[in-house]
């Protein structure tokens, strides 16, 4: 969890699984076959948790701008990349348990408002609810499918292909 | 001195496990009483993971579960998961309202409820185990009902709840009837000083 993996091996499928309130970050360069994936699980780093230094995949904040460095250091470009979310549910609605308000919705308009940041827009995304979902990206297509609890996979988008 | 959960001698998960056989023995009684039937509840695995690792390394994550949750404050706090498969959570429902097996086909408010109490006494039986052992101070939330993946649940109760230390200890809970056998998965998600001042008032923090 939290961490950020990208691949560019033909075989390789990311997948992020048991987001709640967790967002599954998917971005996709299409021409140079780079797929990467981050499991957020927090909008900012400065919200009293430790670790942004060692693991920026866990905050909306630093995660996007960690995961463009990733793959761009493998050779994708940010112009080509796509972008796909998923999960920003609220599995346990504020209880004693998981008193964070909100959290699944905050994390979605974080990771959103850090995708502008860098000057992208989502081309897909599934978020809200209050089940949680798995994301799956595919590298060698860029198809990214959600699953929610006891049903089938879906696809959500296939970021390898021209809009 | 702080216990290294990742080092816990086997002694020391021995004597974690034990207290969980004695919460079993108690939750057995209580169970037996609601059901009206024998039950032996036996506690064959317990095992310390690392709360990152939780979602991804348990067994069948991408089950659905019912899960019952609870918040334990006081001197070793934490949030308690008593995880059933869904399966089992129908077959729990025939058995408390006294139906075959089979008919309870999908998990509604009602069904939801029932395996919340079943739940909540099982963890409070736990709980009070605990409390016997190792004479700390417990006090236990109202449950909450997920029915979700159990990598899901167990997620986002790690990112959410606060205080939350490093390590879980998960043991899986077989429960034996005349009708059949049901499996719970009981998680204890501790806060950063709970198994420290567990093990050191069992006098075993080594």
């Amino acid at each position: 969890m939290s961490e950020i993996r990208i691949s560019r091996q033909e075989l390789d499928v990311l997948s992020a699984m048991g987001l709640g309130s967790c967002i599954g970050l998917c971005m996709y360069d299409p021409t140079a076959r780079v797929a990467g994936m981050a499991h957020v699980m927090l909008p900012e780093s400065r919200s009293g948790s430790t670790g942004s230094e060692s693991l920026p995949g866990k905050f909306a904040d630093t995660a996007v701008p960690a995961l463009l460095q990733q793959m761009e250091r493998v050779g994708a470009s940010r112009a080509r990349l796509r972008v796909a979310i998923a999960g920003g549910a609220e599995v346990f609605a504020s209880s004693s348990v998981s008193p964070i308000l909100a959290i699944g919705r905050r994390n979605a308009e974080a990771v959103r408002a850090a995708v502008q940041r860098i000057g992208l827009r989502l081309t897909a995304e599934d978020v809200g609810g209050s089940t949680g979902r798995t994301v799956v990206l595919e590298a060698a297509t860029g198809l990214v499918q959600v699953r929610m609890v006891g049903g089938k996979a879906a696809d959500l988008v296939c970021l390898g292909q021209a809009r | 001195m702080a216990v290294d959960a990742s080092n816990l001698t086997l002694l020391q998960l021995d004597a974690l496990k034990e207290v969980g056989n004695i919460g079993a023995g108690h939750a057995a009684t209580s169970l037996a009483d609601l059901l009206g039937e024998h039950v032996v509840i036996t506690v064959p695995n317990a095992s310390i993971v690392a709360t990152a690792q939780l979602a991804t390394a348990v067994s069948r994550p991408e089950s659905t579960v019912v899960g019952v949750l609870l918040r334990i404050s006081g001197q070793a706090g934490g949030v308690m998961v008593y995880a059933f498969d869904e399966a089992d959570a129908r077959r729990m429902a025939d058995t408390l309202t006294m139906q075959p097996p089979g008919t309870t086909q999908e998990i509604g408010e009602l069904e939801r409820s029932m395996v919340g109490e079943v739940g909540n006494m099982l963890t409070g039986a736990f709980v009070t185990a605990l409390a016997e052992f190792t004479n700390l101070r417990f006090e236990m939330s109202p449950p909450m009902i997920a029915v979700d993946t159990l990598a899901t649940i167990l997620s986002e109760v790690s990112v959410t709840a606060a205080a939350l230390g490093d390590y879980a200890l998960e043991m899986d809970t077989t429960f034996v009837q005349a009708r059949g056998r049901l499996e719970g998965r009981f998680f204890y998600l501790m806060d950063e000083n709970a198994l420290t001042a567990i093990l050191t008032s069992l006098g075993m923090a080594g």
